[in-house]
């Protein structure tokens, strides 16, 4: 009788853990079986396209109009860093588009990270100011920039300068350079970006070339610590986001400060008494560029997607709606509802304009480290 | 001696009130003030942000997906939390140090590196991103927390009730719905509300494996490049309301449940007789 019971006890419990087992087994079954076709049915679907573009860039009225001329459904997600964009892609993610801006697109080449572009079904390549058209980031070989396939476009662009209030700051803006951010009369009221950016417009004012990081990062970074150091105990604080530093020039707690000109825009729009200037050695050039990953899934549906934005009138909507200039000559004309001297850049600025040079993996990883020590070091 | 003591407790009550509260009350003031930014003297009253809040498809995508996947993700890692808990608790007992510093290493580790590691490990396995990935992530992220919080409110329950009412004729799953359910029930609310907070928030492991999708702290954070738009304050006010409408209906489905049962012992006698 007891050895009856003992077996059955035994079975019993066996049985309970065989149960769990199974059960397990079950789910993971289920589990595996269920996500691929979750998500494999999106695959199989070809009339999709995926892009990373930065806020504010595709307004909605600009998606209804391309998903009702093309019928692909586009499914958006928003860019915050160009490193993150380049860390998810080497990660594996994958994007139809992506939009780096022009200073940063060489880690993308050498990551293998972009294909060329087909010119010839993007043909409103054309419609691109020339001044942007040809420049040297845009081209790839395989081996080095300026040469080669084109590889990026340029769409959005815009400018860095100085945004000035003029009722704290009464003097002369004609001449004005970046040394006002190192005025002693204006110590805890200026600021200027919390990036390396701020490290490039202290080369400038020494005049320094930016080219000299490369040929000779360690000295040059040494030369401009002086400078650098002098510019942190001036500003109040360096500006990490857009917003903070248009909160600290409407709470006038910073009275000039080193902006992007959508911000300069912004700010002028808010008062009158706020006036965005380029410095006299050249305002900052920068431009986000479209690029299609080599991982992209829908090259085709992404070449539609560039000539699409490229066409004038759709340009002049993200002129309109958001702001922000694009490389597309003639859309300004057509942009409803705004300021178009707000808008414009003289032809001498152009000119003066200084780009960011396309930095390696190790003098940018130089420069940021530099540039964080100093910038955190009280 | 004593009402001086409970002066000072009051006005440092209100003060720490005031402190928490006062950011919420000034992002709802700016809900409706015509200029963008966070700025006194305000502009105007307007209606503008609600109304491009509504108009922007990208907003409520965002609010959408962010509502599925910390609904999703709370309900799984609860179930998985609380037999987690459960199960520690009753069987564990070689050990039990390793294993619990194991547990608590989701919550040590920076979401910067969770994230990397899990877009490089799917990717991988040619696991396609997307919603499903973020949730499993959100998951196994939130397991541990849900466990921490539950084990401290279950450790001082006797879970052996569970084998008295088997012994009193209830079957297994009788024992668990009927007597040790509602003992722990509140530590599962606790935990669930827990994961969803942490689902809610989650941003930086969210980024890295959602692919084309946004969730709200995508949305809000891809603002910080240009100037964040008083959209997110509209956002902030809807979500304050809603939450403290779920509370009070919360607090009325009690109310009621209570006063009825009163009702029915008053008028029936006692239920169980």
């Amino acid at each position: 009788m007891e050895e009856k019971l003992n077996k059955k006890n035994k079975f019993t419990e066996f049985f309970k853990l065989f149960r769990v087992f199974i059960t397990i087994l079950a789910l993971a079954l289920i589990f595996a079986l269920v996500i691929p076709l979750i998500s494999g049915c999106k695959q199989e679907i070809p009339k999709e396209l995926n892009v990373y573009v930065w806020e504010g860039y595709l307004p909605d009225s600009a998606v209804k109009l391309f998903e009702q001329e093309t019928s692909i459904k586009l499914n958006i997600t928003f860019a915050t860093d160009n490193a993150v964009m380049l860390t998810l892609l080497k990660g594996g993610g994958t994007a139809d588009i992506i939009m780096p801006t022009q200073n940063q697109v060489n880690r993308f080449y050498e990551s293998d990270l972009a294909q060329p572009l087909d010119l010839k079904k993007i043909t409103n390549y054309s419609k691109v100011s020339s001044a942007l058209r040809n420049q040297p980031w845009a081209k790839w070989d395989g081996s080095k920039m300026g040469s080669g396939d084109i590889y990026v476009i340029p769409y959005v662009f815009g400018t860095s300068g100085l945004v000035i209030n003029t009722e704290k700051y009464t003097k002369p803006l004609n001449d004005i350079g970046w040394e006002v951010l190192f005025d002693p009369e204006l110590k805890g009221r200026v600021s200027s970006k919390n990036a390396p950016e701020s490290l490039m417009l202290t080369l400038d004012l020494l005049g320094i070339p930016r080219e000299n990081l490369i040929t000779d990062t360690q000295n040059t970074l040494e030369k401009a610590r002086p400078k650098v150091i002098e510019l942190k105990n001036n500003v109040l604080k360096f500006w990490d986001s857009g917003a903070e530093i248009l909160d600290l020039l409407k709470n006038e707690e910073v009275w000039v400060s080193h902006i992007w000109d959508g911000g300069g825009r912004k700010m002028m729009q808010f008062n009158p008494k706020f006036k965005y200037v380029l410095p006299k050695t050249g305002g900052l050039g920068w431009t986000d560029t479209f690029m299609i990953p080599k991982s992209a899934k829908n090259p085709v549906g992404a070449n539609l997607f560039i000539n699409f934005m490229l066409r004038p009138d759709i340009a002049a909507m993200i002129t309109a709606e958001s702001g922000y200039t694009t490389t597309v000559e003639g859309s300004l004309d057509l942009a409803s509802g705004i300021d178009k001297d707000l808008y414009t850049f003289s032809q001498e600025d152009l000119e003066k304009l200084i780009w960011q040079p396309n930095f390696s993996e190790d003098i940018i990883e130089a420069y940021t480290s530099f540039w964080e020590e100093i910038s955190t070091v009280k | 001696m004593q009402n001086r003591k409970n002066i000072f407790l009051t006005i440092y009550t209100i003060i720490f009130y005031i402190y928490i509260f006062a950011p919420i009350f000034l992002i709802f003031i700016f809900a409706w003030n015509k200029a963008e930014g966070y700025n006194f003297p305000l502009q105007g009253f307007t209606w503008e942000w609600f109304t491009k809040f509504f108009q922007d498809m990208n907003a409520l995508k965002a609010i959408k997906n962010s509502i599925i996947i910390a609904l999703t993700s709370a309900t799984i890692s609860t179930l998985l939390g609380a037999s987690l808990t459960i199960g520690i608790i009753k069987s564990v007992k070689r050990h039990k140090t390793f294993l619990l510093t194991l547990l608590l290493l989701p919550v040590l580790m920076p979401s910067l590196t969770i994230g990397i590691s899990s877009l490089v490990f799917f990717r991988t396995l040619n696991i396609p991103l997307g919603i499903p990935v973020v949730i499993i992530s959100h998951v196994s992220i939130s397991i541990s927390y849900v466990f921490l919080i539950m084990m401290g409110r279950i450790e001082g329950i006797d879970l052996e009730i569970q084998e008295a009412a088997l012994d009193l004729g209830a079957n297994w799953f009788e024992s668990l719905k009927d007597v040790v359910f509602p003992v722990i029930l509140p530590a599962v609310l606790a935990g669930w509300l827990f994961s969803f907070m942490i689902s809610w928030n989650e941003f930086i492991v969210t980024y890295f494996l959602i692919g084309p999708e946004l969730t709200l702290p995508i949305y809000i954070f891809s603002q910080l490049r240009f100037g964040i738009s008083p959209k997110v304050n509209v956002i902030s006010v809807f979500i304050t309301f809603f939450t403290i409408f779920i509370i009070l209906l919360i607090t009325a489905t009690q109310t009621i449940y209570k006063k009825l049962r009163v009702r029915t012992i008053n008028h029936f006698g006692n239920i169980n007789n």
